[in-house]
């Protein structure tokens, strides 16, 4: 009896400290977001200026930084769309077709996850820092949207796979077929509207991740067209904390509305992939 | 292609352009891939072999600059401090993630929703903004500065360790946590909690049921979520940019420097091939081992 009760103690002292564990985790996790939050809206630790909640770092810090968050909206649509465009179609062949190297690039489609961004921002620059094959991309908003698309597409291309594969989409194509539609009606009428809802979330993702890609922008952008991240990083050297704190709070809102978002069309969750730190 | 329903000689007759629909079915693949091929080559294949060529172009011999990545003591120091960092961060980062995979995956918590909702977010931020999530943390005037400061009656610029080792690896747990926590989240989820139960109700300790039961089934995971940490911390940059630019050398921040100080495109060529090849070389090391992706 008395070995009973002392494991029966035992077991509540180890259960008592892995939810401190999982609570000091999670406090982590949000303490430093509600800082942030609490000085853009004025508040300081040294407690003289609480009284005077103000939105006066939004308005300074979007009067300065304007361009860069329309660039950044802009930039993150484009590669949304080009993503998805270049991606679906490009993750339905290397699940259905077999072909000669589809199991190469099948494991090839990742490296963009893979590869550090700084080396792909420095070899990007190095290739297209100059006019070739009669384009001049240098520094330019195209060239910044072409990084984001590659660096996203792999998000794209995994969850086209991934949805396919949970629904039986060969017998779909199959009686489509067998009933007469043509590869393209079957495309767009059987395919397309199974995976609609993983590839919306994908797409989702891909808005998330440009609108926050920093390592590979660093290295291509021009002083004229800098993206919202690259705003940021100018801000938290030069602005006050509440002007920098404002900036990155508008910024953790424009994350958290895509993630809202993103569980409203999905019941996936964020799966272990995401950017480059 | 015999799955082809056009194909099957039943319906040849329906299909009096069999031949031109094969034609086309035979190109479909590489039409609809061609855009991500083109895509990759252009603004993948194209910079990587440009770097490859930079690094062995050299006047003394072919390898030098690779030479003097593992040789040369500035070189070899930040390769070494950054194999350290990131297996220090994974350490952390996997052990916690295991602790708060397992707080989602078995305890049926209410709002179990928004606890993911936070453990995940992070996923999602760019490096520099953890970067300033440190600063407000343990920076000169951050909240834990301020709070270890008044406890123990200190100057708060003692306790101020943003800008250093400690505010990197601080700021690396913060977004190496979520991903270790998703990745091993997915992996508790597929182990049969009857099986755990079964341990249990024949005397096992809640320790020994995880030790012998759940550690093994999810070892996977765990490997998973190692190569994943490790890459990510390995290629970190725009954290490091802002955290400690000066202070610490990761490779990274010996790419940015030799070249865009020094414009040693030899060295800082060499530098980013041996990066790529760490980075990619766990993530494809793990495929052949575990036969599975790290990212899904």
């Amino acid at each position: 009896m008395s070995e009973r009760s002392r494991r029966g103690q035992s077991v509540d002292v180890g259960l008592a400290a892995f939810y401190v564990v999982c609570i000091a985790v999670l406090a982590f996790i949000l303490l430093p977001l509600l800082t942030i939050l609490f000085h853009s809206v004025g508040g300081s630790l040294s407690g003289r200026s609480l009284g005077s909640l103000t939105l006066a770092h939004y308005a300074g810090a979007l009067a300065t930084n304007l361009d860069p968050l329309l660039l950044s909206l802009q930039v993150a649509l484009l590669t949304t769309v080009v993503a998805t465009l270049v991606g679906v179609p490009a993750g339905y062949t290397l699940v259905r077709y077999d072909f000669a190297f589809v199991d190469l690039l099948r494991e090839l489609t990742v490296l963009p996850m893979a590869i550090p961004g700084i080396v792909v921002g420095i070899g990007i620059v190095r290739v297209w820092g100059v006019p070739r094959f009669g384009v001049d991309l240098a520094g330019s908003t195209a060239l910044i949207a072409c990084a984001h698309v590659l660096f996203t597409v792999p998000f794209i291309v995994q969850t086209t796979m991934s949805t396919l594969e949970s629904i039986d989409y060969r017998r779909l194509e199959e009686s489509a077929r067998a009933l007469g539609a043509g590869w393209v009606e079957t495309f767009l009428y059987v395919v397309v509207p199974n995976i609609y809802r993983g590839v919306v979330a994908g797409a989702i993702m891909v808005f998330a991740l440009s609108m926050g890609e920093f390592n590979i922008t660093f290295f291509i952008y021009a002083t004229g067209n800098a993206t919202l991240p690259i705003a940021l990083f100018g801000g938290f050297r030069t602005a006050s904390v509440g002007q920098a704190s404002a900036l990155a709070s508008l910024f953790v809102g424009i994350v958290v509305l895509s993630l809202v978002v993103f569980q409203m069309v999905s019941d996936q969750r964020i799966h272990e992939t995401g950017g480059n730190a | 292609m015999s799955d082809h329903a056009d194909d099957h000689p039943a319906f040849a007759w329906r299909r009096p352009d069999v031949s031109w629909r094969r034609r086309l079915d035979d190109l479909l693949p590489w039409l609809l891939s061609g855009p991500l091929v083109a895509l990759y080559a252009l603004f993948l294949g194209l910079p990587l072999l440009r770097l490859v060529r930079l690094s062995l172009d050299d006047e003394a011999w072919i390898g030098a600059n690779y030479a003097a990545v593992f040789l040369d003591p500035t070189y070899r120091t930040a390769l070494v401090t950054s194999l350290a960092i990131a297996a220090l961060v994974t350490a952390v980062a996997v052990v916690l993630g295991l602790f708060m995979a397992y707080f989602i995956a078995r305890r049926d918590l209410p709002g179990e929703r928004v606890i993911v909702a936070v453990i995940s977010f992070p996923i999602s931020l760019p490096g520099i903004l953890v970067a300033w999530a440190v600063i407000v943390l343990v920076g000169r005037t951050g909240v834990l500065t301020r709070a270890a400061a008044a406890v123990t009656g200190g100057d708060p610029s003692g306790y101020s360790v943003a800008f250093g080792l400690v505010g990197l690896l601080i700021g690396y747990v913060y977004f190496t946590l979520p991903r270790t926590t998703m990745s091993l989240v997915g992996a508790i989820e597929k182990v049969d909690p009857t099986v755990e139960e079964a341990a249990r109700s024949l005397g096992a300790s809640p320790r020994q049921t995880f030790r012998h039961v759940t550690l093994p089934a999810i070892l996977p995971g765990i490997a998973s979520a190692v190569v994943l940490a490790f890459s990510v911390s390995m290629a970190a940059f725009g954290t490091a940019l802002l955290l400690a630019s000066g202070t610490v050398d990761i490779l990274p921040l010996k790419i940015y420097s030799v070249i865009l100080g020094t414009y040693d495109y030899g060295a800082g060529s060499a530098m980013a091939i041996v990066l790529t090849a760490i980075t990619v070389g766990v993530i494809y090391g793990y495929a052949r081992l575990f036969g599975g992706a790290v990212y899904e």
